[in-house]
């Protein structure tokens, strides 16, 4: 005959080193109490949120304080960054450098995404991203190279170089770089 | 409420009892897709009853025919199970209401159910993505908390994610 010994619970999982006073369900009982988006623990909203297309996090910063809170604290863990690159990997972004009647340099990215779990159906974005506020200060090279999604461009002539990071829309301009002004960066 | 599978005499049953009293008889096999099952089963043997305090009988029950279901779907045949199981998972996801969703993936995120966590998450963001900020907030009923002015800041910031 079957011994029916209960065991010990399993242990709690593990709390994340953020803290966000969202509504929490306490641990009684908590399937009598309608569940919400806000009660899901930090583990379970780290992996929805690194599921997310930068722009859905920057927007989900504006649906309420603590979600807010949250992102702010997601997007500067390195942690997260890395588990979000990992997840982008499967919609990755072609760079298209163009010029249109004027001349002028045109920048995008074309992502083809499959939201919907199927191949019947692919979407495409094109976003634009503006570096003209650079390129009229600096005169700046091509296109150098590119590492888990931060380009690199050197700045002709001058000992700058320019981070990019196109998914954030944010740049870091790097004076005295070890590289020399004459050096281009090639595509490694 | 109680489930029971068709046993054969090869297949060694787990005794599983949620917190409401509930139990469950399961194939080792198919309970074994849970981490922490299985992490149970290595330990202490498969003898006695497997109590699991967090997780209810509706939803511990959920989970099981889940895997349940990724389990009969791998043995069947070689060819297309990948197809079988993800036409199996839409289905699956497509009707259930945010109150069981979320409990769901409590338990399935308490129970180690990684591949089922995924497609639970998965399910959520696709709730976020492509929409706007209205529409975040009308999907998972929130209103906003935030004072007026701190709204306006934070899109300005970032104002191409908002075009």
């Amino acid at each position: 005959m079957r011994a029916h010994r209960s065991r010990s619970p399993l242990s709690a999982p593990p709390t994340l080193p953020w803290n966000h006073p969202r509504q929490r369900l306490s641990q009684k009982k908590y399937w009598l109490v309608a569940a919400t988006i806000n009660s899901l623990p930090d583990q379970l909203w780290v992996e929805i949120m690194s599921r997310l297309p930068v722009k859905s996090l920057l927007r989900c910063k504006c649906v309420q304080k603590p979600w807010c809170r949250l992102i702010d604290t997601l997007i500067h863990d390195r942690t997260f960054v890395t588990k979000h690159l990992n997840s982008s990997i499967d919609r990755p972004s072609l760079y298209i450098r163009s010029y249109d009647v004027s001349r002028r340099v045109r920048n995008s990215f074309v992502t083809i995404c499959n939201e919907n779990g199927d191949n019947a159906h692919l979407d495409t974005v094109i976003e634009d991203f503006d570096l003209s506020p650079f390129r009229q200060q600096y005169h700046m090279s091509f296109l150098g190279s590119h590492c888990n999604g931060i380009m690199c461009i050197s700045v002709l002539r001058q000992n700058i170089v320019l981070l990019c990071n196109p998914a954030l829309r944010e740049f870091k301009l790097i004076t005295g770089s070890c590289l020399g002004p004459r050096r281009r960066i090639d595509q490694t | 409420m109680s489930s029971s599978s068709t046993t054969t005499t090869t297949t060694r049953l787990l005794m599983l009892k949620a917190s409401d009293g509930v139990t469950f008889e399961v194939e080792e096999a198919v309970a074994t897709k849970l981490g922490a099952i299985n992490n149970m089963v290595e330990e202490e043997g498969s003898e006695d009853l497997i109590c699991l305090p967090n997780v209810n009988g509706k939803f511990l029950g959920m989970v099981l025919e889940w895997c349940k279901k990724h389990a009969n779907n791998n043995t069947n045949s070689d060819k297309g199970n990948d197809e079988v199981n993800k036409w199996w998972d839409k289905e699956f996801v497509m009707d259930l209401d945010q109150n069981t969703l979320y409990h769901l993936l409590m338990a399935a995120d308490y129970l180690s159910g990684t591949e089922l966590v995924d497609l639970l998450t998965e399910k959520v963001a696709s709730m976020i993505r492509g929409k706007k900020v209205e529409e975040i907030r009308e999907t998972f009923k929130i209103k906003s908390d935030f004072l007026p002015g701190q709204e306006e800041e934070i899109r300005k910031k970032n104002s191409w994610a908002f075009e």
